[in-house]
Formats: C-alpha cells, sequence, structure tokens
C-alpha cells in the first residue's frame, strides 16, 4: 500500500514515498533524490504535445504546450525519496475535488489523480508569477513544497495575498490580481506591487518566504556575469 | 571523547569535548568557537603531497588544524553550508563526498582517489573522492538533511546527494534510463550502488541551488 512519509521537517524536508508492487506514484522532473532499483521512473506529459518523437517534444516543452513529470512506477515492493531544490516544507494534501498549484511548488501525486498546465491569463504575467498553474483533479494525495515554511488557511470570505506567496489553493476560492492599497503610487513603493484577492470559501496554503525577492536579494551582491 | 550534535539537521554544529591529552582534526574555517586552553597545530594531513592532491583534486582544504586539549576542554565546529552533520564512529574504510568531510580522529587516514574518467566526467562532482580509512570518530557534513540508507542489492541516487558511502559497496555512473528518458526526465546521472552497506544522502544538493541564483546575477556592463 502507497505509503508517503515527510522527513526532516521544515526546513530540508523529504518526502519518501513507499510503493508495493504495481504501485505508481508521480513526481515532479529533477526532484528525484535516490531510489530502490525495482523503482522506474518514465517521463510522462501533463497536456498533449503536438508532434511526436524526441525533438517534438523538447520542441513543446519550450513552447509551453505542455510539461513533463516523472511517473515512479514499482515492480516489486521500493521507494522513491523526492525533494526540492530551495531550502522549506513539504506538506501532504488530500484532494477533496481539486487543487490549483503554482507550478514550482508542485512535488508529486498519486498517479489516479489528473493534472492540467492551466493558463493563468495576463493576470498572471503582470504579477510577475508563472504563467501556469497546475490543476490537480480527482482522489488522492498531492505533495506541494514551500520557500520557507507552509501555512494552511481556511478561508471564508475575501483574503489578499502577495502573489510570490501562494503556492496553492482550492477551485472554489476565487482570485483577481489587485494593486497593494488604494493608489498605483502606493503599490509601487510599498514594496508589495500586485496582489492577489481571494474570494469564497475554501483552502489556501502560503509559504513564509518569496523566492523571486531571495534570488534578487542574493543576485544584487554578487559579482556580474558575463552573459 | 564525547561529541554532541546541536541545531539537527538544518543548523547543525558539533561540540566535541577532549579530555586531557585528546585531539580532533577538522578542515580548515570549520572551528566555531573553542576553550582557551587548547593547543592548534596546522598542518599538511599525510605530508605536503597528499595535502596538495586533496585541496587541488579533491576540492578540501589544504591545511588542516588539529586541536588538542592538554588540560581538558570544548571545541566547537560548523561546515560552511547550513545543514546537518553525523557522527560516524569509524573501524574500517568509507568513501566520502569530496565536500563531505568535517571533522575526525588524527589517527584516521584520508586519501584522495581517482574515481576513474568515466565516473568523473559523469557524475558533475569531480573525478577524486575522498577515502577515510581507521579507527576513530569521523563527522562528515551537508547541505541538506542526512538519511542513511541500507543497501541490500542495488540503489540509485542521484549524482548531487551522495554524502558517503561504505567501502563494501559498488558504484558505477549511469543514465537514469534510455537517452529520451534521461533528457525528458531531468535526473541526467545517477549512482547505482550494489552490494551490502550503507549510503548516506543528503535532501539537497548544492549546485542545483548555484545554478538557480545564477541567472539574478547583474549583467556584466561595458563599464564594469
Amino acid at each position: 500500500m502507497r505509503k508517503i512519509s515527510i522527513l526532516h521537517k521544515p526546513a530540508y524536508a523529504m518526502a519518501r514515498i513507499e510503493l508495493s508492487q504495481g504501485e505508481s506514484f508521480l513526481v515532479e522532473a529533477g526532484s528525484m533524490v535516490s531510489k530502490s532499483a525495482e523503482v522506474s521512473l518514465t517521463p510522462q506529459k501533463v497536456k498533449r504535445a503536438r508532434s511526436g518523437g524526441l525533438l517534438g517534444a523538447v520542441k513543446s516543452m519550450l513552447s509551453g504546450e505542455f510539461f513533463l513529470i516523472n511517473k515512479a512506477y514499482s515492480n516489486l515492493n521500493g521507494h522513491i525519496l523526492v525533494a526540492p531544490t530551495q531550502i522549506g516544507d513539504i506538506i501532504e494534501h488530500t484532494l477533496k475535488g481539486g487543487l490549483i498549484i503554482q507550478s514550482g511548488s508542485f512535488l508529486g501525486c498519486d498517479d489516479e489523480i489528473s493534472l492540467d498546465g492551466e493558463w493563468q491569463g495576463a493576470r498572471s504575467f503582470f504579477a510577475g508569477e508563472s504563467l501556469f498553474m497546475m490543476h490537480a483533479r480527482g482522489q488522492g494525495s498531492v505533495l506541494m513544497n514551500s520557500f520557507g515554511a507552509i501555512d494552511a488557511l481556511d478561508l471564508d470570505g475575501e483574503f489578499i495575498v502577495d502573489t510570490g506567496h501562494i503556492v496553492a489553493f482550492e477551485p472554489s476560492l476565487s482570485y483577481s490580481i489587485t494593486k497593494f492599497g488604494s493608489s498605483w503610487l502606493g503599490a509601487f513603493f510599498s514594496g508589495e506591487g500586485l496582489v492577489a484577492r481571494f474570494s469564497g470559501k475554501g483552502r489556501l496554503y502560503t509559504q513564509s518566504h518569496n523566492l523571486n525577492a531571495f534570488g534578487k536579494f542574493v543576485g544584487s551582491l554578487l559579482p556580474p556575469r558575463s552573459s | 571523547m564525547n561529541i554532541e550534535i546541536i541545531g539537527k539537521p538544518d543548523f547543525s554544529l558539533a561540540k566535541v569535548l577532549l579530555i586531557s591529552g585528546e585531539s580532533i582534526s577538522a578542515e580548515s574555517g570549520a572551528m566555531v568557537a573553542m576553550s582557551s586552553g587548547i593547543e592548534i597545530d596546522t598542518g599538511m594531513r599525510g605530508g605536503i603531497f597528499e595535502a596538495a592532491k586533496r585541496s587541488l583534486l579533491g576540492g578540501e582544504s589544504f591545511f588542516m588544524n588539529t586541536f588538542t586539549a592538554r588540560n581538558g576542554g570544548m571545541v566547537l565546529l560548523a561546515p560552511g553550508a547550513p545543514g546537518d552533520i553525523i557522527n560516524l564512529p569509524l573501524n574500517g574504510e568509507i568513501f566520502v563526498q569530496k565536500d563531505g568531510y568535517l571533522a575526525g580522529s588524527p589517527s584516521i587516514k584520508i586519501e584522495t582517489k581517482f574515481q576513474g574518467l568515466g565516473k568523473g566526467l559523469l557524475s558533475g562532482e569531480g573525478f577524486f573522492i575522498l577515502k577515510c580509512s581507521g579507527s576513530g570518530v569521523l563527522l562528515l557534513s551537508s547541505y541538506g538533511a542526512i538519511e542513511e540508507i541500507e543497501v541490500n542489492g542495488e540503489y540509485i541516487v542521484d549524482t548531487g546527494h551522495i554524502v558517503a558511502f561504505d567501502s563494501t559497496l559498488n558504484y558505477s555512473v549511469e543514465k537514469l534510463g534510455n537517452w529520451k528518458a534521461t533528457i525528458l526526465s531531468g535526473e541526467f546521472f545517477v549512482c547505482r550502488f550494489s552490494g551490502h552497506g550503507k549510503v548516506y544522502i543528503q535532501s539537497r544538493a548544492v549546485r542545483p541551488f548555484a545554478h538557480w541564483i545564477h541567472p539574478f546575477r547583474r549583467v556584466k556592463s561595458k563599464n564594469d
């Protein structure tokens, strides 16, 4: 029986997924730390590619028509360990219908779950965040990673989140991208920029730190690169 | 000698309590604090040739500090990156990834071993690995938390996540699957261990982090 345990929480969290013979689990590309020899990893497409073959797959990947995740399949009893690149926590969410996940926060999910890359439209583009979110539907568990600590909020009403701190939310919540405060000048100088205004009833996951802000902070301290 | 590791696994720090006459060697720069009565001997372990090999090829420090307590005392040691420390009492030999050695008994021999051209090229982790042998204490450090895996048969580890492994294990560096799977899976090269023994893995790898931060650097302009 598939069993998930999350080790070394919270800063250096790593997920261990034990699989019985014939079971499978989907994991984010590049997230594998180690695995039993009995577990095989096969790339899977999320969204359909237009053309076949390796070149077609790479082309489509670059053009954003689909993205790849790996399917871990166990021939005998085995396990796989997965971890994100960045420091931070991992959380397991049991799907009750669906979940919309910021693409960098997706770490893995049960194979029975269907995944779609979902275009978030111009609003996410202007918010400087990823253009795609992953929409998970069905029954089972989803693993998400966060930059920093992760916080689960059960909303009922309106709530405002900095776009860089969104990990995932249930589709029962609707959101719009709006400026922080009442004036554009204030939004610009407040350092908050654009925020997401959520409304409705459902679960929202946020992360304590903003990855892009951290990258800019450290990057500005490093010597310039030649290209 | 009594070793206590605090702050595990995120910000580990080793508190080494020495009784009179005992000593511990550590990678240069690892000392955080120490009692005032401790003698420090900075030297090239194994002579100049071995020290040069270790630093040029193995990526470890050229000099090692040996701390000796004449009347007892304490030395606090920590690695450069935030992460875990494990205390592995050694009796025999173990292979350690080049950044993994933090400290150990002065009697432990550290050699730089050539992994072979293929393994070095494919792993992305360099051509050399440290071989620690003898008996005594050995402190290893990592970027991320350390997980101990008992291998009985075959086991696969991403090359960037290896901290150390028993010398009883055989290993080879290979692609994850066929070429298409290797390119598309994003995993590239992995290490396949076989036999009986332990592998110590780390939950994060420093290289992907460094690659991630690179684009955030300012681009050099003509005036720089």
